[in-house]
C-alpha cells in the first residue's frame, strides 16, 4: 500500500488544481458561461438596442441597421444580424425594401398596437419569422444566424430566419468509400443532413429532436428516431443522457459519444459513427437512434453491437450470396488481425511440434543469425508498421505515398536483408495490416490494433496458454457491456438465432422480415410475406407475348 | 481506487516480461532430429545415431548475413553418434556436445539395425521413446539391413538430400507401389500387445547407386555436386516373433502379406502372356477388396480367403489382342495366378516357414469365434503352422487404356 500512497502523493490531486488561479483573474469580466440575465424586451428601441450591445459587445460583424418603417420619422426601427450568417439578398430585397416601401404607399395604420400585426402579416415576406421578447432568445438567435428586427415602441422583436453560410458541397464520405451503394454524405451543417436523412425516409413519424448542447458553443444537437419503431425506452434513454451533458462546448459527435456511453473505461466503441445518411436510416429503420450534431459530418447509432460493426452498409446493397461471401472474408481477417501475430509468436517459440515439419524447417533457415527473439522482433515490427500507419494517415496524399514506399523498401526488403528481422515475420505483419484494413468500421479497428500488443506479450510469455487467457479476457469483457441496454454480443451471446441471419450471413433480403429482436421489437415486422420472387410473378410474363 | 488498480495492471504487465525462458525456446535455437538409428555397440550397450536436419543451410535462407560468395560444402543434415547404455541415455548424452536442444516433435524415422532387432528386440528401445511425449507415435519403424547403420544414415538422396528425410517421404507414397509392408512405431507397439497377431515392418537397406558413372564423371572440382556411391532402397519387409525379428519377405512375398490384410491400394502386377512366348503383360492395380473368414469344419479351422482386384492393363510386350471377352479372360486368368503365386509364397515363408502370423488369422478368428480363439491361444503357436488356407481370387479388368488391339505385324487386318 506505501506504493499506492507515494504515487497518490506524487499526483496532482483535484484540489489543489490551478484552474481556481484562473477564475480569480477573469472574475471582474462578465463572462456569460451559464444563463444569461432573463430580461425582457422594453418599449424602446435605444434601451433595446443598447441591452443587446452590452450583451454582444461592438463586434464588427454584429450589424445593426437603424431604418425607418415608412415615410414617418415617428417609426423607427433596427435590424440586427451577424454578417456571413444571413442571406443577404433576401435580407435587403424581401426584409429591408419591403419594410421601407410598403409603409410609405401609407397602408399602414394609425395606433401602435396595430403594426405588429401588419408587419408580421403583410410587411415581412420571409417565410419562417416569430416572435420573442426576451433579450436572452434574442441573442441566442442572433448568434445561431436569424435577423432580428426591433421596433420602437413594441416590446417584442421578430425573428426573421434567413440563415445562410457557406458550407461543403456534399461529397462522397471518405472514410466510407463503398462500391455499390450512394456516393453522398454528411456535411457540416445540420440542416443540410437532417435534409438529407428526411430525403431518404418520407414518413410522418420520422422524428427529429433538438437541443441546444454546450454553454458556450450552443451546438445545435438532433437526436432522430422513427416514432413507433424506436422503442421509448431507447429514446427517452438517450435523451436523458444527453442532457445530461454539461459542458462549455462540443465540437464533434466524438464528445457526445465519450459523454453518453455506457463504459467509459472500454477500449471497445459503443456506437457506430458514420458519414453515410444512407446507413444512418438503415439503422432508423431497424429500431435504432441516431444523433446528428452540428458542425460534424459523423453521425452516431446507437445502440451497437460488436457484431454489426463488422458489417457494412454494402452488405445491403450487393447480393446475398456475394455479401455473405465477403462477410465471412470479414470475419476471418478480423481474427487473423487480432491473433496472427501472437498465434506466430506462440507456436513458433513454445509450440513447433505444431508445424509442420518442412515449413519449421524453412523458418529456423530464416532465423538463423538473427539478433532478436521472436517477441522482440513481432512487437518491433508491428510498431514500426503502426507508426507508418500514422504518418501515412497524416501526412498529406503526394508525402504519404513516398512514407509508405520508404516503409515497404525498410520493412520489407531492406531489414530482411539486413539479417534483423525475417522475411516470415514481415509476411505475418503485413497480412495482419492488411487484414485490419478490411474491418469497415475505423473505431473498432483501433481497437483491435491496440489489443494485439498485450496479446502479442501473453504469446511471449506463456505461448498458446497466454493466447487463450487473452482470449478468454477479451470475452468476459465483451460479454459484460452493454450499449444502451443492448448485449455487445447479441445475437451470439445471448444467442437471438433469427438475428444471425443478418451477422454471421446476410440472408436474401426476402428472408429478412423481422426487425432485430433487441431493438426492434415495438414493430417487429419488416416486410410483407412471400417476398420470394421467382419466374411466375403476378400477371407479368416478363414482358413476352400470351400464347 | 482506480489509479491503484491502474499501478497494479501496469505492474502485472510488466511482469509477463519477467516469465522469460520457462518453456520458451526459439526455433532456431532447436536441433530438429528428424530419423534415429539405433545399432547394437557390444557389451550390451547401444550406438545411436541422430540425424539432424541442418537448417542453417536449408530452405535458401538469404538473410542471416552469412557470407552469400563463400562457397560452403555444407551437408544439408548431420549425423551424430553417441554410445550410450540406453536410448534415454543417449539422448542426454548430447548437450555434453553442441548446445543446441534437442528435439524430437518432428522425428519421422527409427531404423533398428536388424542385427539389434534379431537378437535384443524392439521393446528395449521403443519404452523411452513411446513414454517420452515429445515423440509421436507416428514414427516409422524400419529394419535396418547392414552392419553400419552410420553409413546407412549418411546415404544422401539426391533430389531430396536428407536421408532420413527422403526415406520418409517414400514411404508416404507406399500405397503407390504396395510392395513393402512399414509400420509406425504405434501400430507395431499395438500389434506387439496383441497375442493374435504378430508385427512387421518394412526393411531399409543401402544398395550401389546404379546413377553413379562407373568412370569417373563430374566431381567436385568441376563444381558438381557428385553422385552418392549408394542409395537407399525400402526392400521387403521385416518379419517378427514378439518383439524380435525372426526373417524377411521379398518384394514379391510383401505383396502377399499386403494382399491377405487387405492393404493393397495400386500397384503393378505381372505375369506371363497366356499362350505367347516370352510375353508379358503388366496391369496397375486400381480396386482391391480381400475378405478373410475362417470357418469350423469338423473341429478344423480352416481360413478362407477371397481377393476380388480390379486392374488396369497398362502393358504388353508381344501383341495379344483384347478386343474380345473371351481374351481378357483369359488375362484375367493368368493375372489370377499371379496374384495367387504371389499369396502363397508369403504364406509358404511366413507360416511353413518362420512359423508367425502376420497376416491376423488370429484375429479372424478370435473375432468370428470368441471362445473357440480362448482354447486355441494357448498352443496358437503349433496350431497356426498346420493352418490350411483356401484362396479364392477373382481379378477383373477394366480397362486396356487407350489400347485394344496392339501393334501385330503377322495377321492381316
Amino acid at each position: 500500500m506505501k506504493w499506492f500512497q507515494w504515487l497518490a502523493k506524487k499526483g496532482i490531486s483535484p484540489n489543489n488544481s490551478p484552474a481556481e488561479g484562473a477564475n480569480a483573474n477573469t472574475a471582474n469580466v462578465p463572462v456569460y458561461t451559464g444563463a444569461l440575465p432573463d430580461t425582457p424586451v422594453s418599449l424602446h428601441l435605444d434601451e433595446n438596442i443598447q441591452q443587446l450591445k452590452s450583451i454582444l459587445g461592438e463586434q464588427v460583424d454584429i450589424i445593426y441597421r437603424r431604418i425607418r418603417l415608412g415615410p414617418s420619422p415617428n417609426n423607427p426601427a433596427c435590424i440586427v444580424y451577424i454578417e456571413g450568417l444571413v442571406d443577404t439578398p433576401v435580407l435587403n430585397e424581401d426584409i429591408i425594401k419591403s419594410l421601407m416601401l410598403f409603409t410609405k404607399q401609407g397602408d399602414l395604420k394609425a395606433g401602435k398596437s396595430s403594426i405588429r400585426d401588419d408587419i408580421l402579416n403583410s410587411v415581412l415576406t420571409a417565410s419562417n419569422v416569430c416572435e420573442s421578447c426576451n433579450i436572452k432568445q434574442l441573442v441566442a438567435s442572433v448568434l445561431s444566424g436569424e435577423v432580428i428586427l426591433l421596433v420602437e415602441g413594441l416590446n417584442a422583436a421578430f425573428l426573421i430566419d434567413i440563415k445562410a453560410h457557406a458550407e461543403r458541397a456534399i461529397s462522397e464520405p471518405p472514410s466510407e468509400v463503398l462500391v455499390r451503394g450512394p456516393r453522398e454524405g454528411f456535411n457540416e451543417t445540420l440542416k443540410t443532413n437532417m435534409t438529407m436523412i428526411r430525403r431518404r425516409i418520407k414518413h410522418p413519424r420520422l422524428r427529429f429532436s433538438t437541443m441546444p448542447i454546450g454553454r458556450i458553443t450552443a451546438t445545435d444537437v438532433a437526436l432522430v428516431y422513427i416514432e413507433g419503431i424506436a422503442a421509448p425506452d431507447l429514446v427517452n434513454e438517450v435523451k436523458q443522457r444527453l442532457q445530461r451533458i454539461d459542458i462549455d462546448g462540443v465540437l464533434e459527435s466524438g464528445y457526445l459519444e465519450e459523454l453518453i456511453e455506457d463504459h467509459p473505461f472500454s477500449p471497445f466503441p459503443q456506437m457506430h459513427h458514420t458519414e453515410r445518411p444512407d446507413r444512418v436510416a438503415g439503422s432508423l429503420l431497424e429500431g435504432q437512434v441516431a444523433i446528428l450534431c452540428d458542425g460534424s459530418p459523423f453521425a452516431l447509432i446507437m445502440p451497437a453491437q460488436l457484431a454489426s460493426f463488422i458489417n457494412s452498409p454494402e452488405d445491403h446493397y450487393e447480393r446475398y450470396i456475394l455479401s455473405t461471401a465477403l462477410r465471412h472474408v470479414r470475419w476471418i481477417s478480423f481474427g487473423i488481425s487480432l491473433f496472427l501475430p501472437s498465434l506466430y509468436i506462440a507456436i513458433t517459440t513454445f509450440h513447433q511440434e505444431m508445424i509442420p515439419t518442412r515449413l519449421l524447417v524453412s523458418i529456423s533457415a530464416y532465423r538463423q543469425g538473427l539478433p532478436f527473439s521472436t517477441l522482440i522482433e513481432a512487437l518491433m515490427m508491428e510498431f514500426i508498421f503502426e507508426v507508418l500507419r500514422e504518418a501515412g494517415v497524416r501526412l498529406p496524399r503526394a508525402i504519404g505515398q513516398a512514407v509508405s514506399i520508404a516503409g515497404a523498401l525498410v520493412i520489407g526488403q531492406s531489414a530482411v536483408t539486413a539479417g534483423i528481422v525475417s522475411p516470415l515475420m514481415v509476411i505475418v505483419v503485413a497480412a495482419t495490416g492488411i487484414a485490419s484494413f478490411t474491418i469497415p468500421s475505423y473505431s473498432l479497428g483501433i481497437t483491435i490494433r491496440l489489443f494485439r500488443f498485450p496479446l502479442m506479450l501473453l504469446a511471449g510469455a506463456f505461448g498458446l496458454f497466454g493466447v487463450s487467457i487473452g482470449f478468454i479476457l477479451l470475452v468476459i469483457h465483451t460479454v459484460n457491456l452493454r450499449s444502451f441496454s443492448v448485449p455487445y454480443l447479441s445475437p451470439l451471446a445471448p444467442l437471438q438465432t433469427k438475428d444471425l441471419k443478418d451477422i454471421l450471413v446476410r440472408a436474401p433480403q426476402w428472408k429478412m422480415n423481422m426487425r432485430p429482436r433487441e431493438y426492434g421489437q415495438l414493430n417487429p415486422t419488416r416486410m410483407a410475406p412471400g417476398l420470394k420472387p421467382g419466374p411466375q410473378q403476378g400477371s407479368n410474363n416478363g414482358g413476352r407475348k400470351q400464347t | 481506487m482506480i489509479k491503484q488498480s491502474v499501478v497494479l495492471i501496469l505492474l502485472l504487465c510488466a511482469s509477463l516480461l519477467l516469465t522469460g525462458c520457462w518453456d520458451r525456446r526459439e526455433v532456431e535455437e532447436l536441433g530438429i532430429v528428424h530419423g534415429i538409428a539405433i545399432e547394437s555397440a557390444g557389451n550390451n550397450r547401444i550406438r545411436v545415431v541422430f540425424q539432424y536436419i541442418n537448417t542453417s543451410i536449408q530452405g535458401g535462407g538469404g538473410g542471416g548475413g552469412s557470407g552469400e560468395n563463400t562457397i560452403t560444402f555444407q551437408k544439408p543434415y548431420r549425423n551424430q553418434v553417441i554410445e550410450a547404455d540406453s536410448v534415454y541415455d543417449a539422448v542426454k548424452q548430447l548437450p555434453q556436445e553442441t548446445v543446441a536442444r534437442r528435439f524430437f516433435a518432428h522425428t519421422e524415422v527409427l531404423i533398428v539395425s536388424e542385427e539389434f532387432a534379431r537378437e535384443r528386440g524392439i521393446t528395449e528401445i521403443s519404452d523411452y521413446i513411446s513414454r517420452d511425449p515429445q515423440f509421436k507415435p507416428n514414427i516409422w519403424l524400419l529394419v535396418g539391413r547392414g552392419k553400419d547403420m552410420a553409413s546407412l544414415m549418411d546415404t544422401p538422396g539426391v533430389i531430396s538430400p536428407i536421408p532420413t528425410l527422403r526415406v520418409s517421404n517414400v514411404l508416404e507414397h507406399q500405397d503407390v507401389v504396395s510392395s513393402y509392408a512399414p509400420l509406425r512405431l504405434g501400430e507395431f507397439i499395438r500389434t506387439l500387445e496383441c497375442t493374435s497377431e504378430q508385427p512387421f515392418t518394412a526393411v531399409l537397406e543401402a544398395t550401389p547407386n546404379p546413377s553413379r558413372p562407373v568412370e569417373a564423371g563430374h566431381g567436385i572440382l568441376d563444381g558438381q555436386v557428385p553422385e552418392p556411391a549408394n542409395r537407399l532402397a525400402i526392400n521387403g519387409t521385416a518379419l517378427f516373433k514378439n518383439d524380435k525379428m525372426v526373417g524377411w519377405l521379398n518384394q514379391q512375398e510383401s505383396r502377399g502379406l499386403l494382399w491377405l490384410r487387405n492393404e493393397v491400394k495400386q500397384g503393378i502386377i505381372k505375369f506371363s502372356l497366356p499362350g505367347v512366348e516370352n510375353g508379358m503383360a503388366a496391369t496397375e492395380i486400381y480396386r482391391t477388396h480381400t475378405k478373410v473368414t475362417p470357418v469350423l469344419e469338423n473341429g478344423q479351422i480352416i481360413v478362407n480367403v477371397k481377393i476380388d482386384a480390379e486392374t488396369v492393363v497398362q502393358e504388353v510386350t508381344r501383341s495379344f489382342p483384347m478386343d474380345d471377352t473371351e481374351d481378357i479372360q483369359k488375362i484375367e486368368e493368368a493375372q489370377n495366378q499371379a496374384v495367387i503365386r504371389e499369396v502363397q509364397s508369403a504364406l509358404d515363408k511366413a507360416q511353413k516357414q518362420m512359423q508367425v502370423d502376420p497376416f491376423g488369422f488370429g484375429q479372424a478368428i478370435h473375432h468370428k469365434y470368441p471362445e473357440l480363439w480362448q482354447q486355441m491361444r494357448p498352443d496358437w503357436d503349433e496350431v497356426f503352422p498346420e493352418i490350411p488356407v483356401n484362396l479364392e481370387v477373382n481379378t477383373t479388368i477394366r480397362l486396356t487404356n487407350l489400347t485394344s488391339r496392339p501393334i501385330d505385324f503377322e495377321t492381316e487386318p
